[in-house]
């Protein structure tokens, strides 16, 4: 199958391009660094004959270029992220997002008698199908969910998820052809680098509901049970539910306003990508979430309460009778250490590491036990919503 | 209260979300073409190339891949194991099985020609189902071979009514009220009661809102109102701004007009009409306009009051029907609130349209009561989470613990009855209960629904009733409760009943003290009963709040220490306490003696009541007893309604005033 457009991956690139004429000279045979802004980096750099050539992949990921290879032309096109590349990303990317729009619930706390309780949000569209994400906050108490595409179309949606442990739920409208969103990977979700948060993409709103900034964290918010990214793009209500994308147009997180607080500026958080494909994951493979369950109740350390640094472990403060953790002989004051080698010192950090596991896995978890190290197997067995 | 304020503003601003959100539609080029060759492995999703099984013939039928080329429609398919797959399409439901021609059709079996069939792990079907069930066109070219696929319908929604409550006529009607009304255009609902009784328009174009609503007004007829309205315009407009000259009464046409600003200085010009279930109000409010002449002179509200009917007939086609109600009944929806922060979806009836008695629970959340009045209502109450054990058996004992506070001459038990529908459990208890001269029928019924248990009780005249069983069965087995689980809910209902629980004076029934540390009185009453100060321990209600028994003893200083050997108590105990000067002019109520007695080695006046009361369910003697001390004066009350009249409760009331004491008492 040949594709007209071939997008350059991570070691999938052999070619190079001409950067600057080396006029220095250097030697032959020791290999020649990329310092990038003072910092080293691992690029190799070539030299052939008078020029030195760095692989296109080293270019894309230091100028946060775009970088697409037309083998009918053959001709790259590089495109440099810049002031004048944010509104043809904005648009590239706006078929993928969605406005949703609904009636609040009768039973819902904000409803009003007088008043026509219509609320909305946005969310991303990741089928061509019909398949869309958004924040379980913004369709949980909403009736007559309703979808908005870019082309000012609006479809009725199904509620098909709903998870407020992660804030995310999958709607779906009976509509084919649409343009799924490019999904980024953990890996791309680095402090420091420019995000653009995308709102309901309503016309001639459109570009007023973009927002952008810089990946400030990647961190826990109060009360979440999983880690959040930390941006300073600002993020509005309608934003609720729609992509948080990087320069190259790939989404890296779902916005969610849900864990803002008066008085807090430039904090806005936004789900993960690996946490929202573990829920479309689940969905796809068992029609709703299979969360593994151990049966422990477990208590972070005070200093963890603060967000401070430490390797104290959790403790274990209550084992449900007959639960999977209760039949490993796990006891209370036991403290836990990690999961199958991964450290866990704070909630988070522990409903992340059983994020990566479904109920029956057998896990085996290193506790401290009067001040020994114990490992033991735990069968997950699966948690009831 | 700014119920309009609220009313149009929140409206207002919601509308600015919609206009942003709906009226943004362009065209956009976004129909589905799927195109698909046979033998090629992938399909052309608008130019996109989607890998497929490839698509082939078998005697003369085409097949292609199922799953694939549906999603790319935009269906939803799910694998239900065994061969069988659903297909979920807009408002088309289609279940398939591999290897046979039965389909079934939004729950209709149908047959197909041929049947699906496997092909490398992929459903194949004949592409002709797609046409039949989906409405699809597929053209074929035979020069290329190639097919196309286009639905007719993009699916997209053109009417948003449903979000912004626009009505689509300009003449409405509430065939129910019988009336009808020619509203401006683009009006959209605001609000609309459960009942149709209140209804609200919003005209946000004119600036306008129109209320409709039926009032039980006390009145004889339209001209007794006018007058009283002119009268008293605060207590029946909620304004002291009318404008005098251009109220009108109109025998002929049947209304009385009023033109004021509200509460909110806004203009209203408002009509009123006696209808068959009522007085009926139209009330036009202009809030653009600065005041009621100015706003009555616009030209802008009497023609719509002038359009109104209060004799429709529901013979009007043309007439767009408003109300909610359907064959006289209305569908009531109940949440409950507590501290009015949290609302939770409880239960939900089908409640005659005619009954005007709603009390949901102001002061009590648990508790709601619907009916006519004293006589005829039904009661729903949640009593608490589901007890462990037998649900039967605890709700035997519930019933049995409120049937044996009545006396038997008053409450029989007649029959009793055990349900199971879906999750929900019922045991109900049909009883007779006297009162007055009226037999009713008393239903006791617990209910175990989700989490919860909830008792039911209707009570209506037991003529009425078996003149119209059926009726009266329809309305309780409406009663659909709410039984997903909500641990939010369970905790406030807990929290609530723990303070509930802790109102009381003590536990079970175990004699409590009670002191009154102002007035140096004290009492012993069952430990289950609840103390109510309604002044500031001046007046001290004891009741059990499973029955209507109740003591009140009520403490007045003494301005001047009474004479002695006078025999003034008559004509100034009644002036003295409120108990005795409220009884007195209760028309309800009877004096029936006034005796002095000695009782507690003490000199004091017993005063006898008779109440009778259909209503307010209370048929009953009322004892007071006034004793003057030196410094204060009591007046202790009893209340033991003839239903309530057994040994136990009897003796249960002597004890309570044997143990009353004061600080006076002689030895």
């Amino acid at each position: 199958m040949k594709k007209n457009k071939w997008y350059i991956t991570a070691g999938a690139t052999a070619v190079i391009l001409c950067l600057l004429a080396a006029t220095a000279s250097a030697g032959v045979d020791s290999p020649i660094h990329l310092v990038l802004n003072g910092q080293k980096t691992d690029v190799k750099v070539m030299r052939v004959g008078e020029e030195l050539y760095i692989p296109l992949k080293a270019a894309q990921d230091a100028l946060g270029a775009t970088v697409q290879w037309n083998s009918q032309s053959n001709t790259v096109h590089m495109d440099v992220a810049g002031e004048d590349s944010l509104p043809a990303l904005i648009q590239s990317v706006s078929p993928s997002v969605v406005g949703i729009i609904g009636k609040l619930k009768p039973s819902s706390t904000d409803y009003m008698d007088y008043g026509d309780n219509v609320v909305f949000g946005s969310g991303v569209i990741y089928t061509s199908s019909g398949y869309i994400i958004t924040n379980a906050h913004v369709v949980g108490e909403m009736d007559y969910i309703t979808v908005v595409l870019s082309s000012g179309k609006s479809y009725a949606a199904k509620l098909k998820l709903l998870d407020e442990e992660t804030d995310l739920a999958i709607i779906k409208i009976d509509k084919g052809g649409l343009v799924p969103a490019k999904f980024g990977s953990l890996q791309e979700i680095v402090v420091g680098k420019e995000v653009v948060a995308i709102g309901t993409p309503m016309s001639f709103s459109l570009r007023n509901s973009a927002s952008r900034g810089i990946i400030s964290g990647i961190n826990r918010t109060a009360d979440s049970a999983y880690r959040y990214i930390q941006s300073d793009t600002s993020i509005n209500p309608g934003n609720s539910g729609g992509p948080l994308i990087d320069m190259q147009g790939n989404v890296i997180g779902i916005n969610s306003m849900k864990y803002t607080g008066i008085g807090v500026e430039g904090l806005s958080f936004s789900i993960p990508i690996d946490t929202v494909q573990y829920v479309i994951e689940q969905y796809q493979k068992y029609g709703r979430i299979r969360r593994p369950f151990t049966g422990l109740t477990l208590g972070e350390s005070i200093a963890a309460r603060y967000g401070l640094p430490v390797s104290e472990g959790l403790i274990v403060i209550g084992v449900e009778k007959d639960s999977p953790a209760a039949k490993a002989g796990i006891g209370e004051e036991d403290v836990l250490h990690s999961i199958n080698g991964v450290a866990v010192n704070n909630l988070v950090e522990y409903n992340e590491a059983l994020k990566q596991y479904t109920p029956g896995d057998i896990i085996s978890a290193s506790f401290k036990r009067n001040g020994k190290e114990v490992s033991v197997k735990i069968k997950l067995a699966e948690a009831i919503e | 209260m700014n119920k309009y304020w609220k009313k149009w503003t929140a409206a207002l601003i919601s509308i600015a979300v919609l206009v942003v959100s709906i009226q943004s539609v362009f065209a956009a080029p976004d129909d589905v073409i799927i195109r698909w060759k046979e033998g090629r492995n992938y399909l052309e999703v608008n130019q996109q190339h989607i890998p497929i099984q490839k698509p082939f013939s078998r005697e003369g039928t085409l097949y292609i891949p199922l799953r694939s080329v549906l999603e790319a429609m935009g269906a939803e398919v799910v694998w239900l194991g065994d061969g069988k797959i659903r297909v979920d399409f807009r408002q088309i439901d289609l279940r398939i099985q591999v290897n046979s021609q039965e389909v079934i059709y939004n729950g209709e079996i149908q047959e197909l020609e041929d049947a699906p069939r496997m092909e490398n792990k992929t459903v194949m079907i004949p592409a002709e189902l797609l046409p039949v069930y989906f409405d699809a066109q597929i053209d074929y070219n035979s020069d290329t071979g190639m097919y196309t696929l286009q639905l007719p319908e993009d699916g997209s929604l053109t009417d948003f009514s449903f979000l912004t409550g626009n009505i689509p006529a300009r003449k409405i009607g509430n065939s129910y009220y019988q009336w009808s009304l020619q509203i401006p255009p683009h009006s959209r609902m605001l609000n609309s009661s459960f009942n149709s009784k209140e209804i609200s328009i919003l005209n946000e174009y004119q600036g306008m809102i129109i209320d409709v609503n039926v009032e039980n007004y006390d009145f004889a007829d339209i001209t007794e109102l006018y007058d009283a309205f002119l009268n008293f315009p605060s207590l029946y407009l909620g304004s002291d701004v009318l404008e005098e000259e251009l109220c009108t009464l109109e025998e002929d046409g049947g209304y009385a007009q009023f033109v004021y600003a509200d509460v909110l200085d806004e203009p209203v010009c408002m009509r009123v009409y006696l209808g068959e279930q009522g007085f009926l109000t139209v009330a036009v409010t202009g809030y653009l306009y600065n005041s009621p002449d100015m706003f009555f002179e616009s030209g802008k509200p009497i023609p719509i009051l002038d359009s109104f009917s209060a004799m429709y007939d529901n013979t009007d086609e043309s007439i767009y029907e408003i109300s909610n109600i359907k064959d006289g009944m209305a569908e009531y929806t109940h949440f409950m609130t507590f501290y009015d922060e949290v609302r939770y979806q409880t239960w939900s009836v089908l409640m005659d349209a005619s009954w005007d008695m709603l009390d949901t629970g102001d002061r009590n959340p648990l508790h709601t009561r619907m009916g006519t009045g004293g006589t005829e209502y039904l009661d729903i109450t949640l009593t608490g989470k589901k007890p462990a054990g037998n649900f039967e058996a605890y709700a035997e004992k519930e019933t049995q613990k409120l049937l044996e506070k009545y006396s038997p001459l008053y409450m029989k038990e007649i029959a009793v009855q055990k349900e199971t529908t879906g999750k929900v459990h019922s045991f109900s208890t049909q009883c007779q209960l006297t009162m007055g001269n009226t037999i009713y029928m008393y239903q006791i019924r617990y209910i175990s629904a989700g989490s919860f248990i909830y008792r039911t009780i209707l009570k209506v005249p037991w003529d009425q009733y078996s003149d119209q069983e059926e009726y009266y069965r329809k309305i309780v087995s409406s009663l659909q409760f709410q039984t997903k689980k909500n641990m939010q809910m369970e905790k406030d209902v807990d929290v609530y009943l723990y303070r509930l629980e802790k109102s009381k004076i003590g536990k079970d029934t175990t004699p409590t003290d009670f002191y009154s540390p102002l007035y140096g009185w004290s009492l012993q009453v069952p430990g289950n009963w609840v103390a109510v100060d309604l002044g500031e321990g001046d007046f001290v209600t004891f009741l059990d709040d499973t029955s209507d028994i109740g003591v009140f003893v009520e403490t007045v200083e003494n301005e001047a220490p009474p004479a002695s050997g006078t025999n003034k108590e008559e004509n100034t105990d009644m002036q003295m306490f409120t108990m005795l000067s409220s009884m007195m002019e209760r028309e309800d109520a009877v004096l029936l003696n006034t005796v002095p007695v000695k009782e507690k080695n003490t000199d004091m006046t017993q005063y006898t009541f008779r109440v009778d009361n259909a209503e307010d369910e209370l048929f009953s003697d009322v004892y007071s007893y006034v004793i003057h001390g030196t410094e204060y004066s009591y007046c202790v009350t009893f209340v033991l309604p003839d239903a309530f009249q057994t040994e136990k409760n009897s003796q249960m009331m002597k004890a309570i005033w044997n143990s009353f004491t004061w600080t006076e008492q002689g030895e």
